[in-house]
């Protein structure tokens, strides 16, 4: 699904992406994981083509994204509330991307039904524009938005921030059973109890590079939470 | 999916917060558009009868072929200083399912909706429509207006490209004024004229109308390099300059100064630092040279200093007013953080007053070769000046407590590339009107030397006074700081 080869990019001398060889296959989740800086937006934001490269490319389903625009039709995100338009209600928000994807307002009323959980009665019908919520509930109406579009890609950084211990634990159940289907899932986290428990691929940055690339096991959590101790 | 863009634009003009200022701004612009096209369309249909009283002796259409290229050389200036380029937020729309051709195809066909593209027809079309189809046919006519749009087109795209590649390289922009420049000087010398030029152009579809096709070429040319230009930088880092390494110059107010001096100095940085309130102060810096419009001897000798007044107050205190009406909204971003620290209102005021001063009278010595012209400028001057620390900020400063709309310096700015708008220069009109008014009323009652005598001396009370001014100002602040630290936290 990814291929990444010889990515690289720099800010003013200092590297924040370098890496050599990168394979995402359709179907994993995988939970890139990282302390602050160590390039994991960066990476998503290289991936859905919002950052040029320096050197290399970011290959979606073998075509480069800076290059062909196919992997739009497959992928859909949610990284910050940049991404949503403030001055839109969440029900006209939705539309809106709906309208992109071709929905119908039945297919979009039934899409956003399965949401019902996780928006808690305090997204729609609210009368108040997006700009307006909370940021852990914009954080819900990105998320649910990008969830909506029924992707082959799904890439969400720290979906599980800002969020409420029940929204986090109905999102997780949500993305699990997503990845049933055969969703390919990119997400990152702080929190390594959320990445283990949803992933089964974890990738480990530090300054730009992957320093750990692990099938996830029993050990997985205790060797992540050894190596952010130090 | 334009359509949507245009409804979002809309939508997000309704809905934006402060949208009752900003529609007041929209309905003085509304006026002033309609002014302009009621003025452009009364040219356009005496246009004949002008070019007949002005130029007795030449042939009306060597007049009007000359003209044209004049016209769109001013128009290009114009265009420069006041058109601006389109701010969809894009950012929302890239990663979504849109093709990137149809987000450069509204970048691309927004700044089409612009008045400006409009006046040359308004001017030009009824004279073509009577006196060119008098003389020729109707193709021809058509071939006119045909090469009219394209020029309008021409000026369109390349003033938007210009913009767009000069932003944050100043040496281009300095350059390119430069060359207008020589060119401007070297038409005056007569070297050339571009009213030789326009005329032979315009002469030559008149006799061969086919010519005019040619025109599209030079429009095609830029609408491409133009949409290659931004397809090219469609990433939002690239447009707005972000993360370049950055240069840590500022200056200081002395350690003396105190809270209000570190407050100052802040605020300095805030300019230097950021492209919005950098470009609003740097244009401030071109008006120094409007005394050479306003300054004239004959006035001066009568004393008759309304006008010369009006100018003073303007060149000395333009950078307080145009900065200073927003002068919360500048740091709308941490405006919350400011409340909550620890100073008092008192030294935040004080503050805001001692780089208001500074500046002031920082203006006023820039401005003092003036007085080689004549030494009454002098006392303008210094009557604008202390009117302006003593008076003329407070006021500022009292109205930008009623603005509680935050000002975007850089996040969400990007495709943001106005600094400074005909807007907010009309917003500070009314301020800068006041002392003017209270000189003609001075003078009314006296003599215009008593009237300048009189407001230099109501600056100076107001100045001696000001530990009271202050304590109005934070009270008409206090009153209002809740409204205004909501207003900053929405997004705008």
């Amino acid at each position: 699904m990814i291929q990444i080869q010889q990515l690289r990019k720099t800010y003013t001398g200092k590297t924040v992406i370098q890496i050599e060889d990168l394979q995402i296959n359709a179907g994993e989740t995988i939970g890139v994981i990282g302390n602050n800086g160590a390039g994991k937006t960066t990476l998503f934001r290289m991936i859905l083509d919002l950052i040029r490269a320096d050197q290399g490319q970011v290959l979606l389903k073998e075509k480069s994204v800076a290059e062909d625009q196919e992997w739009k039709n497959y992928t859909a995100s949610y990284l910050d509330e940049g991404f949503l338009i403030g001055y839109l209600s969440p029900e006209e928000y939705f539309d809106f991307i709906a309208s992109l994807q071709g929905m119908s307002k039945k297919q979009l009323t039934d899409s956003l039904q399965q949401y019902t959980e996780i928006f808690n009665g305090e997204i729609l019908d609210t009368g108040k524009f997006i700009r307006d919520f909370s940021k852990g509930n914009q954080n819900k109406i990105g998320i649910c938005s990008a969830l909506m579009q029924k992707p082959e890609l799904l890439i969400l950084d720290e979906p599980f921030a800002n969020l409420d211990p029940s929204t986090q634990i109905r999102l997780k159940a949500h993305l699990k059973s997503l990845n049933a289907t055969g969703l390919t899932l990119l997400i990152s986290s702080h929190d390594l109890n959320h990445v283990t428990d949803v992933c089964d691929r974890i990738i480990l940055f530090e300054k730009g590079r992957i320093i750990r690339d692990l099938q996830k096991d029993e050990h997985t959590l205790r060797e992540l939470e050894n190596y952010f101790a130090l | 999916m334009l359509f949507i863009f245009i409804r979002h634009q809309w939508l997000s003009f309704w809905r934006s917060k402060g949208k009752g200022r900003d529609l007041g701004i929209q309905l003085v612009m509304g006026f002033l558009i309609l002014y302009i096209m009621a003025t452009a369309l009364l040219v356009g249909f005496n246009l004949d009868k002008l070019i007949i009283e002005f130029f007795p002796d030449k042939s009306v259409f060597a007049v009007f072929n000359g003209l044209l290229l004049y016209y769109f050389a001013l128009d290009f200036l114009m265009r420069f200083q006041l058109q601006e380029l389109p701010a969809l937020a894009i950012v929302p729309y890239l990663h979504l399912r849109i093709p990137k051709e149809k987000i450069l195809d509204f970048l691309q066909l927004r700044p089409l909706f612009s008045v400006f593209n409009l006046i040359p027809f308004f001017i030009f079309t009824p004279f073509i429509l009577s006196e060119i189809l008098l003389i020729s046919d109707t193709f021809t006519a058509a071939m006119y207006l045909f090469a009219l749009l394209c020029l309008v087109l021409w000026n369109n795209y390349t003033v938007l490209y210009l913009k767009r590649i000069a932003t944050g390289h100043l040496w281009l922009m300095i350059s390119g004024f430069f060359l207008a420049g020589v060119a401007a000087l070297l038409e005056y010398l007569g070297i050339y004229h571009l009213s030789g030029i326009s005329d032979f152009i315009f002469s030559s579809i008149l006799s061969s109308p086919w010519i005019a096709f040619l025109f599209t070429l030079p429009v095609l040319l830029i609408f491409r390099i133009n949409g290659n230009y931004l397809r090219h930088h469609l990433y939002t880092e690239e447009i707005t300059g972000k993360r370049k390494s950055v240069n840590l110059f500022s200056l200081n107010f002395p350690a003396s100064f105190g809270l209000p001096g570190k407050l100052a100095s802040l605020e300095i940085k805030l300019i230097l630092r950021n492209k919005r309130p950098r470009a609003t102060v740097s244009k401030s810096l071109i008006f120094i040279f409007y005394g050479f419009v306003f300054y004239k001897q004959k006035e001066l000798d009568a004393n008759q200093f309304g006008l010369l007044f009006f100018a003073a107050i303007f060149m000395v205190g333009n950078i307080s007013t145009i900065y200073g009406q927003f002068m919360f909204g500048w740091q709308g971003e941490e405006f919350d953080g400011l409340m909550t620290s620890k100073m008092t209102l008192k030294d935040f005021f004080r503050g805001k007053l001692l780089l208001m001063t500074t500046w002031t009278v920082l203006f006023t010595l820039i401005l003092s070769p003036y007085g080689f012209l004549n030494p009454k400028i002098l006392l303008l001057h210094f009557t604008a000046c202390l009117y302006y620390i003593g008076i003329g900020n407070v006021v500022v400063l009292y109205f930008a407590t009623f603005n509680s709309k935050k000002i975007e310096l850089g996040k969400g700015a990007s495709m943001n590339w106005q600094g400074v708008s005909a807007s907010t220069i009309i917003l500070a009109l009314p301020l800068i009107m006041m002392p003017v008014g209270l000189y003609y009323l001075f003078s009314w009652i006296s003599t215009p030397y008593v009237a300048l005598y009189i407001l230099a001396g109501l600056g100076f009370v107001a100045l001696l006074l000001q530990g009271h001014v202050i304590n109005i100002l934070t009270r008409a602040f206090k009153y209002r700081k809740y409204k205004i630290t909501e207003g900053f936290r929405q997004n705008s």
